[in-house]
């Protein structure tokens, strides 16, 4: 019985963390919203931790471990939407739009990254002026998931 | 005097030994999620680890034996041995999650990466469950972890819309964006977060640990009255400030670092420090906490001696197990999984656990041979009976909604 509950875990844990295939429009469409919505969150985290840096309301090992993690995050979105097919030639174009702003988040992400990391306040704060229009275009891909 | 100190001094180790890294990412990311929709949940948790930690209290200061002890009696060896099995896979769970936590707090204090850290982690753990004495390290991190309390300072820093915030309590059911599946999946989360298994072998053992027989049933009854309520607060100011600082930027916390962010934002530089040192003590407290609760449950069911209050040499079988158990939970996270995915599915396979552990609470509770004219009253069974309930559907409903909902994805 224990092995039986054992196995019942393990299987969860492994359905839980696996990516289903794109097997539609509809499909492509919901991960892309999702996508572009998890990258806002990371995209928000960012600035809320730059801002707060910024405001000498933080220690930069701090905001540098913080940015780090978003912007592994960011890689990951990117990564999984990236290897997803478009099933038909109808969702190319939100594919490539889609690719397109994660991609220039995730750029943005690693450029404020370097900029924490040699504590320049000058670029981080240029930097995190650039992060609300990319939400903008992010949140317009994110109305796409159901 | 000195005893108003001592019940002040338990009351307060209650509070900030109430919050663990389970408490510290769960809220968090419910909050950002969910905003206070979920708060119920946590109420009706704290509510239930009141009821049951009352129960294995008493039985430890009646009966001077801790709960695992009497399970096996009262139940027989292979009913207590599933409860074993299923309590110490969730308590080693648990307790890779602290380790994780403790390593991420130095991490984000310092800027060392985490797993640097966990080796030297797992070093202190042992080195302070070997030499340092009961009452000073529960009293000691649990006095740390007070420190807490900055969560509800940065949440009255943050001037929110009290109203707002009380409509979100007063409406339990997902918002727009979300779906109740989710919904039901992360309030069995936070269920399972607020009850974990550990918090009661750890009360009742350290029960017997500090001598504690019918004489200090009111101080049981203070620490478990008080204590843990306060520190249900604490959980609650943690969901509300990442309610008001996340949920209207469309933030979704996946790590420690967004879950102390609040913090810095409302209170700066003093703030952030304080509440990593608070992080620090209530993960570092929980790691103790939970691999003194596998090396208790251990040694209780074959037997053995066990406890700080033998010497080491004396009982060998008990510290071997707690080394095992830290050198597999540091192991586990040197594979560099991510430590607050292992917290989550640690809090929700604690919903799992849960009635093999409260079950054969509630009946050793009922039984006069061990705990004469204070056995459960009717009041007790009650809440007992109806929690075990609750426990049943949490437990039976959490697997199926993790698979549904690709785990609160």
């Amino acid at each position: 019985m224990m092995r039986a509950a054992g196995l019942v875990l393990a299987v969860a844990v492994l359905c839980v963390s696996c990516a289903g295939p794109t097997t539609s429009d509809s499909a492509l469409l919901s991960q892309a919203g999702r996508s572009a919505q998890s990258a806002v969150s990371e995209l928000q985290t960012v600035d809320l931790a730059a801002r707060t840096q910024l405001g000498d309301h933080a220690w930069w090992s701090y905001t540098d471990v913080v940015v780090t993690s978003s912007e592994d995050s960011m890689s990951a979105i990117e990564g999984t939407f990236d290897s997803r097919q478009p099933p038909t030639v109808d969702t190319d174009a939100v594919y490539q739009r889609t690719t397109k702003a994660l991609s220039d988040a995730a750029d943005l992400v690693t450029a404020m990254r370097i900029s924490v990391r040699r504590h320049d306040t000058a670029s981080l704060r240029r930097q995190t002026a650039q992060i609300a229009p990319l939400v903008r275009r992010l949140n317009r891909l994110g109305k796409l998931a159901p | 005097m000195k005893k108003y100190l001592a019940v002040t001094l338990g009351i307060l180790t209650a509070i900030g030994g109430f919050v663990d890294i389970g408490d510290l990412v769960t809220n968090a990311l419910v909050g950002a999620r969910f905003g206070m929709r979920l708060a119920w949940v946590v109420v009706v948790g704290v509510l239930g680890i009141i009821v049951f930690a009352e129960m294995s209290g008493r039985i430890a200061a009646v009966s001077g034996r801790a709960t695992f002890d009497l399970v096996r009696e009262r139940l027989g060896p292979r009913a207590a041995l599933v409860g074993l099995v299923g309590s110490f896979l969730v308590t080693g769970l648990t307790l890779t999650a602290e380790l994780g936590g403790v390593s991420l707090a130095v991490e984000l204090a310092f800027g060392i990466n985490y797993l640097l850290v966990i080796p030297w982690v797992m070093v202190l753990a042992w080195l302070v469950v070997w030499r340092v004495k009961f009452n000073t390290m529960e009293t000691g991190f649990g006095l740390l972890g007070l420190f807490l309390v900055v969560f509800v300072v940065a949440l009255v820093a943050a001037a929110p819309d009290w109203s707002a915030l009380g409509a979100q309590v007063s409406t339990p059911r997902p918002p727009p964006s979300e779906d109740w599946p989710t919904y039901a999946y992360y309030a069995i989360a936070l269920f399972g977060a607020a009850m974990t298994p550990y918090e009661v072998f750890f009360f009742s053992s350290g029960g017997v640990e500090e001598h504690w027989s019918a004489k200090d049933l009111t101080l049981s009854k203070l620490n478990v009255f008080l204590g843990f309520p306060l520190g249900g607060t604490l959980s609650l100011s943690i969901a509300a400030v990442a309610a008001v600082t996340f949920l209207p930027r469309g933030i979704q916390v996946d790590n420690l670092g967004q879950t102390v962010l609040p913090v810095a934002v409302y209170l700066g530089k003093v703030g952030l420090a304080l509440v990593l040192i608070g992080v620090f003590a209530a993960t570092f407290g929980a790691t103790l906490e939970t691999l003194l609760s596998c090396g208790y449950s251990v040694a209780q069911y074959f037997g053995w001696q066990w406890g700080k209050m033998v010497r080491p040499r004396q009982d060998a079988r008990f510290h071997t197990v707690l080394i095992a158990v830290l050198v597999v939970g540091a192991m586990t996270l040197l594979t560099t999984v991510d430590p607050v995915k292992v917290t989550e599915y640690s809090v929700v396979f604690s919903a799992v656990a849960l009635p093999l552990t409260y079950l054969p609470i509630l009946i050793v509770a009922n039984d006069p041979d061990y705990l004469g004219r204070r056995t459960n009253g009717p009041f007790a069974n009650l809440l007992g009976v109806s929690y075990l309930v609750l426990i049943l559907v949490a437990s039976l409903a959490a697997v199926p909604l993790m698979i549904w909902t690709k785990a609160g994805q």
